[in-house]
């Protein structure tokens, strides 16, 4: 009985151990070759988290989590994987924070922000980038104008700054050059170059390509959150919100013109049937233009059966209209060790950390810095990747929190009604009378 | 705290022990009070610490470290009267107390350790270092098999000692591969870690230690036989403790990862709490705004329906299929098997090939309907079928069959969802149904074809009834999983919203974990759960009793 108890606790010890061990992989190779070496009293020991996009990505995080502690800048850090896309990141990240343990540096979405920092969850680190040399101008403004807000007036305050984005993202089309040339239809990317990509000829060609593609196949296919969507109210000249973001703008003239052209593309025939996931069917070759972001790119550079590319978004009615999607590193509010949890963030967020992650193809870098953009376009294919950053140079909208309302809910809510009329259960007419009092009802501004 | 001796006294209480080994055991019985007094000294500390938030409850943890201080406090101070007054339940009350102690301790330990963040990677560890283990299951099961041997052979002879000799030679072949796995999992740098751990937090980690270790100590001193003779326990007492020691690593993994979440999102019910700040005391109105919510409502429909359909497809065509494969034809165990895998197969993973199957565009069962088409249409005149359809088995909220499009009917999209559940839950009813069959004795099929049934009359008069209780646990069953039904509806919506189209598949489980996890209204989520559990208690509640009256009758 002792044998088996000796031997059951030895074996506790060993996976209680190996548990470790496998944790201190994670964080690093380098501090378990010389584990006490590395324990000095001005080393902090700083957890981090991050959504990859895949596995590879997963890979580079850790790869670059070992690669800050190796450099002996102060920074024992401990990786932790979060769940990739689609996964519930943040249900998990949620329930940390809601326990205590969550990690002192980790990524959210750019719509979660205003939600954790105005529950006190986030650090303002403003002063510490200051004295860092962490300098918010760097980045991409978009993102940014959403990152330093004085929760209590909603207006954009150098004083607050809430997180650092750690890359951006936007929309393009991804093109079946196979099908655009069978259906004899003007290549987008050329029409794009000379100023013609209109929605217009979108619609045409994406009419010639369902004409001509035969069985099953479809001009466009997007997906239907509401980013997809949302292009089509942007680019009309309208928006979701109006009043600086505290009131609903989706009943609008021009919202709800993108949102009649929008139909109107699924109600031709021309469009992947509205709600089923338009990624499969293109992938196997049967839409000839699907909307989606960067992050398309790594699975897309799979197709082996034909030939493909990216074009911008065509224009509408009023200029640009796309998303600059972002995510950001940002600061647990009860981290131990603030300033060296900015100097984390300044080591994630730094050119060659954003350019090597750019370099797997999911991502675009969110430095505003012309040598890092020249790098991304050599990041091919899609040989087009000018597509992504017209997209984000040209008139973009970020994607943002409302620091004055409830985003989930105002998402639901208008989701809901948007569904209703793409699926043919009310009209358009409908729809503009309802769909702001629905996201008014549904809290969405309180 | 082995509960491997276990103390068996006599129904009596246990004779009075002699002179030196009761005066041995009052000392160790001072030092266990002691030790109370500083169980309750730690608690109090606990409890001075994190005393605003107890009632607050704007931090979980610290709400929780603040019950256990109380609790910790008044309990270690209270078992000391019955301990000087040598009643019998003071070695129960005092085990507990020192039973709780060690598992706080060490999970608090585990806790400032990170620990638990190495158990949640652990899965890569295994990943990395598989074969190892392999290894090392193979050389014990080589070891367990030599051992065997060994003791069917007779004693001392050849056989015997090969057999021992290669016993040993599996052992060897196990200690290999456990070594090679500690140095694959790279045991040096998770030493290093829980050093290091140990360094940065040494003055928490040493008292969680020493709480833990005296503890162990204190509970074996209550454990031991001089105890159960001090209190004079008697056998019963003393088995019914063994009875609770046994059965405590259920009961508190039931009371902290069950009843305890049970309890406290009943009193979350009552507020308005988005999980991270301060709540809001609301009353009932969280109970109110779930009642008088059309979406509620519309879930409460779509559970509706997706009970009326998915219950007998899922339930009939398991009996069905279970009075198929319930012969003795060769083979037939391997059907068995293969029905049962969907119920064993991951969720998500089931779902996500379902979820391919179904696309419109270029799902496998549009296709086949298209070329079913093609096939009739060659037969028939006038080309009455489509040849390629576009069903949007996950998109489209309408009613089917051209039917009126009314809130209270189910959706395309919902019935796609009833297939996936049917099919991933019929096999598991298909075995239950075969286990039920093959208890039905052979006599009264036999007496009912000398009756001169024929085999609807046998399967009608004979089988169904036999099989009522069987019927009524798989039916019992399979309503709570569709009342439950979350997994299947979030994994086939996705990229979309859950409950898409147009909430055509929200369940009230969807709708629960919308309120909460992505509006964070935590005190809504908790009532709609609430509300939830009240239908399935009387919906349970009703059918048990229905169905049991059929069945006794």
């Amino acid at each position: 009985m002792r044998v088996r108890t000796s031997v059951a606790v030895a074996l506790g010890a060993v996976l209680a151990v190996s548990a470790c061990s496998s944790t201190n992989n994670n964080s690093g190779s380098s501090t378990s070759g010389s584990p006490s070496a590395s324990a000095s009293t001005e080393t902090v020991s700083l957890s981090w988290r991050t959504r990859p996009d895949n596995q590879a990505e997963a890979d580079v995080y850790k790869k670059i989590s070992d690669e800050i502690t190796a450099q002996n800048i102060g920074l024992k850090l401990s990786y932790q994987a979060g769940n990739s896309e689609g996964s519930p990141y943040q249900d998990k990240l949620k329930t940390e924070l809601a326990a205590g343990t969550a990690p002192d540096v980790f990524w959210i979405p750019g719509s979660d922000i205003a939600d954790f920092a105005k529950a006190g969850l986030l650090l303002n680190f403003a002063s510490q980038a200051t004295s860092q040399g962490l300098n918010p101008s760097d980045f991409y403004s978009g993102p940014m104008d959403q990152l330093q807000v004085d929760p209590a007036s909603g207006q954009k305050s150098d004083t607050y700054l809430w997180g650092i984005p750690r890359d951006v993202s936007t929309f393009a089309l991804y093109l079946n050059l196979d099908l655009i040339d069978k259906a004899g239809a003007e290549n987008p990317i050329e029409l794009a170059k000379n100023g013609q990509w209109t929605w217009e000829k979108f619609s045409e060609v994406a009419q010639k390509i369902t004409k001509a593609g035969g069985t099953g196949v479809k001009g466009f296919g997007a997906n239907s959150w509401w980013a997809n969507y949302g292009y089509f109210i942007n680019a009309a000249g309208g928006s979701f919100f109006k009043d600086n973001r505290t009131a609903c703008n989706l009943d609008s003239p021009e919202s709800v013109n993108g949102m009649k052209f929008f139909k109107g593309l699924y109600d031709s025939g021309a469009a992947v049937k509205f709600g089923e996931d338009s990624e499969p069917p293109f992938k196997a070759g049967k839409v000839g233009m699907f909307m989606n972001g960067r992050w398309a790119t790594p699975g897309s550079r799979e197709i082996k059966d034909f030939n493909w590319d990216v074009a911008p978004l065509p224009t509408g009615p009023a200029p640009g209209g796309n998303w600059q999607f972002w995510g950001a590193y940002v600061i647990n509010a009860k981290t131990a060790n603030p300033d060296a949890a900015v100097k984390l963030v300044k080591a994630l967020t730094s050119p060659e950390i954003q350019n090597e992650i750019a370099s797997l193809g999911a991502n675009i870098p969110s430095r505003n810095d012309q040598a890092l953009v020249d790098k991304f376009l050599t990041y091919t294919p899609p040989a087009n990747n000018q597509a992504f950053i017209d997209g984000i140079q040209n008139n973009a909208v970020a994607e943002g929190p409302l620091w004055q309302g409830n985003w989930p809910a105002f998402d639901k809510a208008s989701n809901d009604r948007i569904n209703a009329l793409m699926n043919g259960q009310i009209t358009l007419d409908n729809y503009a009378k309802t769909v702001c009092p629905a996201v008014n009802a549904a809290g969405a501004f309180k | 705290m082995s509960i491997a001796a276990p103390p068996q006294e006599s129904a009596a209480p246990a004779a009075a022990p002699p002179p030196d080994t009761e005066g041995r055991f009052r000392s160790r019985l001072r030092l266990v009070e002691v030790w109370h007094v500083v169980l309750a000294l730690a608690s109090a500390f606990v409890l001075a610490n994190v005393a605003g938030a107890v009632w607050k409850l704007d931090s979980l943890p610290r709400t929780l470290l603040g019950v256990i201080g109380v609790v910790g406090l008044v309990a270690n101070l209270a078992v000391l009267w019955p301990i000087r007054r040598r009643r019998h339940v003071a070695r129960a009350f005092s085990f507990t107390m020192l039973y709780g102690a060690v598992l706080g301790s060490v999970a608090m330990l585990g806790q400032t350790l990170s620990l638990y963040e190495g158990l949640d990677v652990f899965a890569g560890a295994f990943q990395r270092a598989i074969w190892q283990l392999v290894i090392v299951f193979v050389g014990i099961a080589w070891w367990v098999v030599a051992r065997r041997v060994e003791k069917k052979a007779s004693p001392g002879s050849a056989g015997a000692a090969s057999a021992r000799w290669l016993g040993r030679l599996g052992l060897g072949v196990a200690a290999v591969g456990a070594v090679w796995w500690l140095i694959v999992i790279d045991i040096p740098a998770g030493l290093a870690y829980i050093a290091d751990a140990y360094r940065s937090t040494a003055t928490l980690s040493t008292v969680l230690l020493v709480l833990a270790v005296g503890s162990v100590l204190a509970a074996r001193v209550m454990w031991s036989q001089d105890a159960a003779r001090w209190f004079r326990a008697t056998a019963k007492q003393s088995d019914r403790m063994i009875g609770w020691m046994y059965l405590s690593p259920n009961l508190v993994g039931f009371l902290a990862f069950f009843a305890f979440p049970l309890a406290f999102s009943l009193v979350i019910s009552f507020f308005q709490w988005n999980g991270l700040t301060a709540p809001t005391f609301v009353g009932l109105r969280n109970y109110g705004a779930t009642l008088t919510d059309p979406l509620f409502h519309q879930s409460l429909t779509n559970i509706f329906w997706f009970m009326v359909l998915a219950v007998p497809l899922s339930v009939v065509s398991a009996l069905i299929l279970a009075v198929l494969i319930n012969t003795n034809y060769p083979g037939v165990k391997l059907y068995r098997a293969v029905f049962f895998v969907p119920s064993v197969a991951g969720v998500i993973g089931v779902t996500l090939i379902w979820k391919g199957l179904f696309n419109a565009q270029t799902g496998t069962i549009n296709w086949a309907i298209g070329e079913w088409g093609s096939k009739v249409n060659a037969i028939l005149p006038g080309d009455p079928l489509p040849e390629r359809v576009e069903i949007g088995w996950l998109s489209d909220p309408s009613v089917p069959f051209g039917l009126p499009q009314v809130w209270w009917l189910p959706s395309i999209a919902l019935i796609t969802v009833v297939i996936v559940f049917a099919w991933s839950q019929f096999g598991f009813n298909t075995v239950l149904f075969t286990a039920g069959l093959q208890s039905i004795p052979r006599e009264l099929y036999e007496a009912a074809e000398l009756d001169g049934a024929n085999a609807w009359q046998r399967f009608r008069n004979v089988t169904v009834p036999s099989l009522g209780a069987t019927t009524f646990f798989v039916t019992a069953t399979t309503v709570i999983l569709c009342l439950q039904l979350f997994d299947i509806v979030y994994a086939l919506n996705q990229p979309n919203p859950v409950g898409f189209p147009n909430n055509a598949t929200l369940t009230p489980v969807v709708y629960l974990y919308q309120l909460g996890f992505q509006q964070n209204a935590f005190g809504l989520a908790s009532a709609v759960a609430w509300v939830l559990f009240i239908l399935i208690f009387f919906f349970t509640l009703a059918q048990f009793r229905r169905q049991r009256a059929e069945v006794e009758s």
